[in-house]
């Protein structure tokens, strides 16, 4: 645990959580970042997170960035809830907007992966479920086969075509619409 | 899930298709239909993806030629396909929970029955939660004879309606547009469309000149919308949040108010009255808790009759967001505003829209908001107002008026936290006639001098921002 500061500052650096990835590295968040997690959140309710809590799905290499992920967000989120509730929602997103714009910058920046890599994103924040970053991750590959032949999604991605002749030339017919 | 997640395997191995089946249908619900049928002919792993889609979006959009002309033989062939497709689409579905389900298509025959049947069959399970049609109409038709093209229209719309009593009994939101209905057609529908929550009704009437009653006390209805109904009574529409009115030319009133115990958001957009100004105190005695007000006078006569702050307090105790836009304002002020201000002590957030143009754009000279202009706007004398948060003028240029006005509001409103001004659209033909460009063109300095203008004499404790 963090020594006490006061008032508001206790109260943010009181909660320390501990991540241990599957490679044992220790990863030291705030409860704030680590409760964008809905698993990690559960664990914290049910008071099973002393000693750390292990993630034996997720690498270090994964975890760093995933807690970059968080960070960046917990701040968005802590925003949402401090700013003056008697604003309608046109007004605060107008006080944001530069914020905002700056969190899209930090997600489309922090997107730029090898594939790699996204899929173990995607893997983690669903095992964790964090829904910001399973949507993200999700959106980027969505978006990398909009426009393009099933061809070229089977080049992309490795995909061997097992379907036989007969099933393809069925399937053929029925969708013949989505290739005009 | 027990292996840890390497990254440096194969770059041959297909990742994608080894992701587990919900994370494959998150990423589809990023795609299209087209994409999600194209997807679904990678292999044996995407095939069933599509009948897995609890959400499914079927838009006819999607199965028009890209390139082709749009003809009435085209057109009924996408609906071939479409209403094929959706049928196909709906029966691989059916053995488990389409939750959401939108459909937008024409209304072309004979494809509306299948279409029909086909969600009926899915939503008697009870599992939908919402269900959405949008019907559109056959330009085609309309060209040719807008009046009979939309009374055959109507009659297409109720056979549908009365042969596919399951889809309609499910429906949770409705867009038609185009449609001339008969005098009961309407009641019918609501009546029979019980979980109907959101209806709008686009060029839809019942004939000209036509008034729309809405007595249905059991309606889960919350939101309307409408622009051809010279009026719309609602008698008794328990669950309605909000009305939306856009009408070209409206007898006073437009809308009437009856049992609306939920109503809280109104929108009107009209150009022209034909009748004496609305009074509003009189138009929203009926109005209990309204908290959001829109007023569009699309440029053109201020309709309203400016009334005392005493008269309209009543309607407006609970108002947060008050939007008066389309405000022309080349000979007029805008102080009768104020009076709407000091009638809602609870405003949050007050927008405006003004538009003017110096140049001879507008014909809009011979307006006579004469009622307006005579009116002196008398603040009692210790009127301040505690709730404003947001000023927002849309339109905004350097006017001596309009700063004025805005520094008048400015010392009004003692809690006033922002000021959002937007420029004017650019306008060619006034910036040739100079007078505005100079203190003002977009520069960042003298956005400056604009915001140390207005906040003259004021604490800094308010943001201007100017965009």
């Amino acid at each position: 645990m963090a020594s006490a500061g006061s008032g508001d500052e206790k109260a943010a650096a009181a909660a320390m959580i501990t991540l241990i990835s599957s490679d044992n590295e220790k990863f030291e968040v705030t409860e704030a970042t680590a409760t964008l997690s809905q698993t990690i959140r559960h664990m914290i309710e049910d008071g099973c997170t002393d000693g750390g809590v292990p993630l034996p799905n997720v690498t270090s290499k994964i975890l760093a960035r995933v807690i970059e992920y968080c960070k960046k967000h917990a701040t968005a989120a802590a925003g949402e809830e401090g700013s003056s509730s008697s604003f309608s929602d046109a007004a605060f997103l107008e006080v944001d907007r530069a914020f905002l714009e700056e969190l899209e910058e930090f997600d489309d920046a922090f997107l730029e992966v090898d594939r790699a890599t996204l899929f173990d994103l995607i893997l983690a924040a669903n095992y964790l479920d964090i829904k910001g970053l399973l949507n993200l991750t999700c959106q980027k590959v969505a978006d990398s086969v909009k426009g393009k032949t099933p061809e070229q999604i089977r080049e992309m991605y490795n995909i061997v075509n097992d379907l036989t002749p007969e099933e393809e030339a069925e399937i053929r017919r029925e969708t013949q619409w989505a290739f005009e | 899930m027990a292996s840890p997640l390497h990254s440096s395997q194969q770059e041959s191995e297909d990742r994608l298709s080894m992701l587990p089946d919900d994370i494959l249908l998150q990423i589809m619900y990023h795609l299209n239909l087209r994409t999600q049928i194209l997807a679904s002919t990678l292999s044996t792993r995407w095939r069933h993806l599509p009948s897995m889609l609890t959400h499914l979006i079927i838009n006819v959009n999607e199965f028009l030629p890209r390139t082709e002309t749009l003809t009435t033989d085209r057109l009924k062939k996408s609906m071939d396909v479409y209403a094929e497709t959706t049928r196909r689409l709906l029966a691989s579905t059916s053995q488990h929970a389409i939750k959401v389900l939108c459909l937008s298509f024409y209304l072309t025959d004979p494809h509306l029955q299948a279409i029909g049947s086909a969600v009926g069959s899915i939503v008697e399970h009870g599992d939908t939660k919402l269900l959405e049609f949008n019907m559109m109409a056959q330009w085609q038709d309309l060209d040719y004879c807008r009046f009979e093209a939309s009374v055959q229209l109507g009659q297409r719309f109720m056979a549908f309606f009365g042969s596919c009593p399951s889809a309609f009994r499910w429906l949770t939101s409705l867009s038609i547009q185009h449609l001339r209905f008969n005098e009961s057609d309407m009641s019918d529908l609501l009546d029979a469309c019980d979980q109907l929550r959101f209806l709008s009704m686009s060029s839809c009437d019942c004939g000209p000149q036509s008034v729309l009653k809405i007595d249905a006390p059991r309606s889960q209805l919350m939101e309307l919308v409408f622009n051809m109904f010279i009026r719309v009574e609602l008698i008794q529409v328990p669950k309605l949040v909000r009305v939306i009115c856009d009408i070209l030319v409206f007898e006073s009133p437009a809308i009437v108010f009856g049992h609306v115990p939920l109503l809280h958001d109104i929108s009107l957009s009209s150009m022209i009255m034909n009748q004496p100004p609305l009074m509003l105190s009189n138009w929203l005695s009926n109005v209990r808790s309204l908290s959001t007000l829109t007023l569009d006078f699309e440029n053109w006569e201020i309709w309203i009759k400016p009334e005392g702050p005493k008269r309209l307090s009543l309607i407006f105790s609970k108002l947060r967001d008050l939007h008066l836009c389309g405000i022309f304002f080349s000979k007029y002020n805008l102080d009768w505003t104020l009076y709407l201000l000091e009638a809602a002590p609870s405003l949050t957030n007050f927008f405006l829209k003004v538009q003017r143009h110096k140049c001879a754009r507008n014909i809009y000279e011979g307006i006579n908001n004469q009622h307006m202009m005579d009116l002196q706007w008398k603040a009692s004398s210790d009127f301040k107002h505690r709730s404003l948060n947001l000023l927002h003028i849309e339109g905004f240029e350097v006017d001596c008026k309009l700063m004025r006005y805005i520094r008048c509001v400015m010392e009004l409103a003692v809690q006033l936290k922002m000021i959002r001004l937007q420029r004017k659209e650019p306008c060619g033909d006034c910036d040739a006639q100079g007078q505005l460009g100079s203190i003002f063109s977009g520069n960042e300095i003298r956005t400056d001098l604009i915001r140390e203008i207005l906040a003259h004499g004021f604490s800094s404790a308010i943001k201007i921002i100017i965009i």
